[in-house]
């Protein structure tokens, strides 16, 4: 199995408090792995040291990919308040990939989810803020997935807040992401994300130091 | 591009709230009515102008932006966050042109003799007190302290140059305000040279040393 990143006896401490003691592990190439654990026991944390805006106190982080190859959507990212739905697409997605070229948002809406792209058109002259929790969550999922030239997507907790329906739109955006051959990396607390997944690890395990990785490619059945 | 379209989006969400900028050009002009200054100290008003929208629109602009995971997670390297910021020079120096041509204008119209070469003058020395500005990143503080603080050292930066107790006399030397006026009011450079000098080089510091983590997250 290649990876694209390895994490070695990574200790994380903040004011004297520690989160992580002693982490290991490994997030392979083109697969979803999936981060799950209690409430607080520092998913965020691990992400954040994953992708590179936190640093370990002790330990390596080996990656097989530079961070500029490594997209992150953190769960806090909040859209401007004073840019409408239109704007803020036009924005993101030219911040995500500066290589994309100036287009008509309709032309940009192509390369949407169908049913996101709905959405997207419907609120295109709303502001962010009049917008619902879910709704900025399915455009910043679907920006992220459809315009970011990454090879390793981290997601955190990104289908919190979703519905039922709106989560399979999230797990066919996956499916794409993969087919494109990048790799996903995301925390959940929902078993129908967890399921599909090709490697799930548990914080709380690891952070016991009982298991390292576990592999549940038996549950695969949505993501490519 | 990225700081074409930077400076789009910045400038778009500036003239989306209006209040601020007219707040910004109604206190020294309410200041300057009020308390009667001298005619000189139309340019230490005007530096007011430009810094106080550098330091609201610049640097607490990369705070808030900090604090929203903005910059963690679509600034994700050193020459993104630079091309960042000069989009933010750009955008606030196009505003602070605009609030220092109403301002004169304000009272070039209630017939007050100005001095239209300030103007120039004042916008000459804003690189430094935009990078001066950025001496506020060197504060990992959330967003509200960082307001309150910015607020309560702007009323002072406004006050010290007028009194004369030694110890405004010294606080006027960590005075962008005052130190950009002493520019043009005066021909002793040196001191004034090496604290500006030093400001900013603490200032391009505080950019590239700046934290993408938010303050009010829970690292």
């Amino acid at each position: 199995m290649h990876s694209l990143l390895r994490l070695e006896n990574c200790q994380l401490r903040i004011k004297n408090t520690r989160i992580f003691s002693s982490i290991n592990l490994v997030i392979p190439k083109h697969k979803v792995s999936v981060l799950v654990g209690s409430n607080g026991v520092g998913k965020s944390m691990l992400m954040d040291m994953i992708a590179g805006t936190l640093s370990p106190n002790e330990g390596t982080i080996s990656r097989g990919l530079s961070i500029s190859e490594i997209g992150y959507l953190s769960q806090g990212l909040e859209l401007p308040y004073l840019l409408t739905i239109q704007e803020t697409i036009q924005y993101y997605a030219r911040l995500l990939n500066p290589s994309l070229r100036k287009s008509c948002f309709q032309e940009m809406l192509k390369c949407f989810h169908p049913q996101v792209s709905d959405i997207a058109h419907k609120l295109k002259t709303k502001r962010a803020s009049k917008c619902s929790f879910g709704e900025k969550k399915l455009l910043l999922i679907n920006l992220f997935a459809t315009y970011s030239p990454f090879k390793l997507l981290i997601m955190d907790e990104p289908t919190a807040g979703l519905s039922p329906s709106s989560r399979s739109i999230y797990r066919e955006l996956c499916d794409q992401v993969l087919m494109e051959g990048k790799s996903i990396f995301f925390s959940t607390h929902h078993m129908d994300d967890i399921k599909p997944s090709d490697i799930v690890i548990n914080l709380d395990e690891l952070n016991d130091g009982k298991a390292l990785v576990k592999s549940q490619a038996v549950f695969k059945t949505t993501y490519k | 591009m990225p700081i074409s379209l930077h400076l789009k989006y910045i400038l778009l969400q500036q003239l989306r709230q209006p209040i601020s900028f007219i707040w910004t050009i109604a206190l020294p002009t309410t200041l300057y009515f009020t308390f009667q200054y001298q005619k000189n100290d139309v340019a230490f008003l005007g530096s007011y102008i430009v810094f106080s929208i550098y330091i609201y629109g610049g640097a607490l602009y990369i705070i808030a932006h900090r604090e929203s995971g903005f910059l963690k997670c679509l600034i994700p390297s050193r020459r993104s966050l630079l091309y960042f910021s000069v989009a933010l020079y750009i955008a606030n120096t196009l505003i602070a042109l605009t609030g220092i041509s109403v301002f004169y204008l304000l009272l070039y119209c209630i017939n007050e003799e100005v001095l239209f070469t300030q103007f120039l003058q004042l916008m000459f020395l804003s690189p430094a007190l935009y990078l001066i500005s950025l001496n506020a990143l060197h504060f990992r503080k959330a967003l509200s302290e960082m307001h309150t603080v910015i607020n309560i050292s702007m009323m002072l930066f406004i006050i010290t140059p007028f009194l004369h107790q030694p110890i405004a006399q010294v606080l006027n030397y960590l005075n962008p305000i005052y130190l950009h006026r002493l520019f043009f009011s005066s021909s002793e450079y040196s001191a004034h040279w090496v604290t500006t000098l030093l400001m900013t080089s603490l200032g391009i510091i505080a950019l590239l040393r700046l934290d993408r983590q938010p303050v009010e997250g829970r690292a």
